[in-house]
């Protein structure tokens, strides 16, 4: 049976701006399902990556609750949210950051430390295995300045699954992409969720949007429409993307 | 116009630096302008006080029956001399208070005109006159309540020839010539029916030891030309009146001996600030290469702009110059109050009040060389402007980042946190090194100036740098020792506790070279600490200090002539040896040397012994056998009164230094840690995202700063080993010191290292709170 992973329940957030407020998410009620590939899209400003945030505890939510093993992220301390970070939580973001002055190799392996799981040497094989599945072996000695942005976050991938996490946070993955790492990060994002990686990405990227079995859209700061759609399989892409546009231009996308 | 709005807006953004820079200015100008009024206001009370005083340009004691009136005619005719005046003194031959016995001999005279300022009883200003003390009181300066914390109305017993007596201390007065605690013999001032008596019964005695003293004042012509030391040294050679004086001074001699404390003191601690100054154009520079760095682009933009590279310098140049000349405006303004309540810090030793006056002719010129080094400083800074490209700035085109993989150590799962700090620390060395300098200059200050605290709680650095100090002291009651009761005091001394070393010896002025200067005469001259060369052991050696080497010019192997009363002989130099006696202006020779300048004995006798425990034992067994013909005094405290002074000075002098390291470190950690926090922001959220808590990240700020203060305090410990000795030596030559020693003690090391590493691990720590500020959503990008 499919458990949830991840609770939203009357989900706000609010900043405030020109002496007033603005409403970016709206008494938002939502369930990330436990294997589930789930990606969130809608236009420029519709308060997806807000949304992103405030589910992953990286910012807090103006109110509601986050419930995460029967735990609320939005009352929890910051040593309590950095433990989940370091056990539960995996994150890759657009831009990869990646710790300029550590080898490939050494990112991916600090949070493998952090996370106190395994052992030093365990940590280490894991990392390497990790960063030679995703293709980057050979350059795992270097730094990240000395390496391309595809290499550069597929070491990413490698250092948000280190720890094992129990849902990977994916924020545009392939928008600081070309075409050919594009391709080759979400087919290693779709094999991890096909491993059992829970993932909730947000993209506005059609193509990475069709990776996802559960689609969810969002505007003014609701979810206003859902996808279902089978496992991703790279045959069926041509239906996946014709059923996926058809149903973005139902949101009127 | 848009040079000033463009440094506005860059004050407004850089207000940290801005500030800091400004702060440490305010430090180095205050303490500066501090310093300098007070050594040149202390200067000005004892160049006054000695105006006032009248005090002769050489002043000869000489034992009033070896005065003749042949003497005296030969001085009044001299061509060089413009006026000869004698006065007449009782020799005190040793004194004590509160029990304990001070041999140093004193003199007594009645109260004349050269005493014109008589203190008030809180020694805070003078009384409107010195009125005459009463038959059974005595004035004494103001030195001799500092050594011996006397106060107005103790009594002092004293021995002279005549007899013992006892005076009431009723005043405290300006004694210039030897009034400061730092000069041993003292000048005390009785009423004239009183020193009448007292002389009248000591010519009534009538023996061989000297009661009263006939005190020589000679004044040089104006146009004589010569310097006092060379006057002096002048008038011995065509007279030989020095021959005959047991001792003889210059008034240049006296004010610098009187001078010498508060001119090392203030020097010491003008060296310090002004190592501080070095340290904010270090942090200035530092600043300008990290600013470059940072605002790559905005420079590309501002010569896209048309902004000439000349400009963009001129910009950097008159913020930093602002923020200095703006701190000096204020530290100079702060200094006025810090004088009004250190101005007469050095009173008690100088004995003399110092007037309060704000010095600027020597602070704002130093000030303003300061400034003038940071120009040429933010000019050199800032040539990396010339090279910045605006295309390259504008499409953020930079040089690659560069990693000394000779230094880089793997992060390792074990002690993650240290092997991160030392990561981000070596990967970005050049932003640390600054730091590393600063902590490495203030690590060697602050051991050189433990070292000299150091070495005078070291009975055995203290010894090897010429002092001798013995448990049990023995000096006989009238005259000189017999041979019988030397060999007899040693034997008794050797058989009651295992002994060090014992001396006999005799301290006393003789002219060699036409110079008087104090020979100590030695009955084991083996005992001699010598540096170069060996001890004099034969009756036609001696051994010199290297200030008197340097003084005549003869070195070890010369010829010279040394002249005691009627005697004179031929001696030479055999090696050079250790003393700080006479501020290291003192040759030694033995006893057999000795009798050829007619020295029949010893006066002194001093035991030191293995185990200073023992020293009453030894004590009471030499009392028993020969109580009635010596006085033996024992004193377990190797530092006497003047040592113990200068100690204490010293000591507050490290604590001083202490705050102001400690200030320093701080500015400059606060400094460090805001750039490398600006330059690293996006990093400490990164670290954030994979679990790190702020906690954590702020333990790793302060370890990166907890090395570089480890590497910075072992490069100033390897500066101290190969300099401190040097520039101590150089610092205390004035005072005698020309083989420093002293041991490195756990706490001489432990104190400055714990206080720079805990200093910059904590500040760094408390600066780095701002990693609380930073949100992990920094790091997404809508």
């Amino acid at each position: 049976m499919i458990q949830n992973i991840l609770t939203a329940k009357d989900l706000c957030k609010s900043f405030a701006h020109n002496g007033g407020q603005v409403h970016v998410l709206q008494h938002i009620d939502l369930e990330i399902r436990e294997k589930d590939f789930t990606v969130v899209m809608g236009a420029s400003g519709s308060g997806k990556s807000t949304l992103l945030y405030a589910l992953s505890g990286m910012d807090k939510a103006t109110s509601g609750q986050v419930l995460f093993d029967g735990k609320d992220l939005v009352k929890m301390k910051e040593k309590e949210l950095a433990d989940l970070r370091s056990h539960d939580f995996g994150f890759i973001f657009q831009q990869m950051h990646l710790v300029s002055n550590l080898t490939l190799l050494e990112n991916v392996t600090v949070p493998g430390y952090l996370s106190h799981r395994k052992t030093s040497s365990e940590v280490k094989k894991r990392a390497e295995d990790l960063l030679a599945k995703m293709g980057v072996s050979d350059v795992m000695d270097h730094r990240p300045s000395q390496v391309s942005g595809g290499e550069q976050q597929r070491c990413a991938i490698a250092r948000s699954i280190i720890h094992e996490p129990k849902l990977l946070f994916a924020d545009e993955p392939t928008g600081a992409l070309n075409r050919k790492n594009t391709t080759e990060v979400l087919d290693l994002m779709t094999d991890l969720n096909r491993q059992g990686q829970s993932i909730l990405m947000v993209t506005h990227d059609l193509r990475a949007a069709l990776r996802g079995n559960r689609l969810l859209y969002l505007e003014d700061g609701n979810v206003i429409g859902e996808l279902s759609l089978p496992p991703y399989e790279k045959e069926e892409e041509k239906s996946r993307e014709t059923q996926v546009n058809a149903w973005l231009s139902s949101m009127k996308w | 116009m848009d040079i000033l709005t463009l440094l506005r807006a860059n004050i407004r953004r850089k207000k940290g630096t801005f500030l800091g820079i400004m702060f440490l200015m305010i430090l180095v100008s205050s303490l500066l302008t501090m310093l300098f009024s007070i050594k040149k206001n202390v200067t000005k009370s004892i160049d006054d006080a000695f105006i006032e005083a009248k005090v002769a340009d050489v002043f000869v004691d000489v034992d009033s029956r070896k005065v003749t009136d042949d003497m005296l005619a030969s001085l009044e005719s001299h061509p060089l001399v413009e006026r000869v005046r004698t006065a007449s003194a009782l020799l005190m031959d040793k004194h004590y208070f509160k029990g304990k016995e001070d041999n140093q001999s004193w003199l007594i005279v009645p109260l004349n005109s050269v005493v014109t300022r008589k203190f008030t009883d809180d020694f805070t200003a003078y009384e409107d006159s010195v009125p005459v003390p009463s038959e059974n009181g005595m004035y004494v300066p103001q030195g001799v309540a500092t050594k011996s914390g006397c106060k107005v109305g103790d009594e002092i017993r004293f021995v002279t020839r005549g007899g013992e007596y006892t005076l009431t201390i009723e005043g405290f007065i300006v004694e210039p010539i030897c009034g400061s605690a730092m000069i041993g013999w003292k000048t005390v001032f009785v009423a004239p029916e009183t020193f009448e008596k007292l002389v009248a019964e000591s010519d009534a005695v009538d023996d061989d030891t000297m009661g009263r003293v006939t005190v020589i004042y000679l004044d040089k012509k104006a146009d004589c030309g010569l310097s006092d030391s060379a006057f002096a040294k002048r008038i011995n050679l065509d007279t030989g009146v020095q021959n005959y004086a047991y001792s003889s001074e210059t008034k240049t001699q006296m004010k610098y001996y009187t001078n010498l404390f508060s001119e090392i003191t203030c020097s010491v601690m003008i060296v310090f600030a002004i190592i501080l100054a070095a340290v904010v154009v270090i942090i200035m520079a530092h600043n300008i290469a990290v600013t470059i760095e940072e605002n790559y682009t905005e420079l590309g933009i501002l010569k896209a702009q048309g902004f000439t590279k000349g400009r963009i310098r001129l910009l950097y140049a008159l913020m930093y110059i602002l923020a200095q000349l703006l701190g000096s405006v204020i530290g100079t303004i702060l200094a006025i109050p810090l004088v009004w309540k250190f101005g007469n810090i050095f009173q008690t030793v100088v004995g003399i009040i110092a007037p309060k006056t704000i010095d600027f002719s020597s602070s704002i010129p130093v000030l303003l060389l300061i400034i003038l080094v940071s120009c040429l400083m933010v000019l050199l800074a800032t040539r990396r402007i010339g090279k910045v490209s605006p295309v390259k700035a504008l499409t953020g085109e930079r040089r690659d980042v560069y990693f000394d993989s000779l230094l880089t150590l793997p992060v390792s799962g074990n002690g993650l946190s240290m092997s991160l700090a030392y990561r981000q620390f070596s990967s970005n060395k050049r932003r640390y090194f600054v730091a590393i300098i600063i902590c490495a200059v203030l690590m060697f200050f602050m051991l050189t100036v433990n070292l000299m605290g150091t070495s005078m709680r070291s009975k055995s650095a203290m010894e090897a740098m010429g002092e001798i100090f013995t448990e049990v002291v023995v000096r006989p009651k009238e005259g000189i020792f017999t041979e019988e009761q030397m060999e007899g005091m040693d034997r008794i001394a050797k058989e009651t506790a295992e002994v060090d070393k014992t001396y006999f010896y005799r301290n006393e002025y003789v002219t060699i070279e036409e110079s008087t200067i104090m020979c100590s005469f030695v009955k084991n001259p083996e005992n001699i600490k010598i540096v170069s060369g060996r001890a004099p052991l034969y009756d036609n050696e001696i051994v010199i200090t290297e200030i008197l080497e340097e003084e005549l010019g003869r070195s070890i192997g010369d010829k010279v002539t040394v002249s005691r009363r009627d005697d004179s002989a031929e001696y030479i130099i055999t090696g050079i040896f250790a003393s700080m006696s006479d501020t290291g202006r003192v040759f030694s020779m033995g006893w057999d040397a000795g009798k050829k300048l007619g020295v029949t004995g010893f006066a002194w006798y001093g035991i030191s012994l293995k185990d200073d425990s023992d020293a009453d034992k030894v004590g009471a067994a030499l009392e028993a056998e020969y109580g009635d013909a010596v006085q033996v005094t024992v004193n377990t405290d190797f530092l006497d009164e003047e040592t113990e002074m200068i100690r204490l000075a010293v000591d507050i002098m490290r604590y001083m230094i202490y705050v102001f390291s400690v200030i320093f470190v701080l500015v400059v950690v606060s400094m460090i840690c805001s750039r490398v926090f600006a330059q690293e922001r996006r990093d400490l959220g990164i670290y954030k995202a994979i679990g790190f808590t702020s906690g954590k990240l702020r333990l790793l700020f302060a370890l990166r700063f907890f090395l570089v203060a480890i590497i910075g305090s072992a490069i100033g410990a390897v500066l101290s080993l190969l300099f401190s000795f040097k520039v101590l030596n150089r610092m205390l030559r004035s005072m005698g010191v020309t083989n420093f020693v002293a041991p490195y003690t756990t706490e001489t090391v432990v104190i400055p290292v714990v206080l720079l590493v805990a200093g910059f691990f904590l500040f760094a720590y408390l600066v780095s709170r701002k990693v609380k500020k930073v949100e992990i959503r920094e790091l997404v990008i809508e």
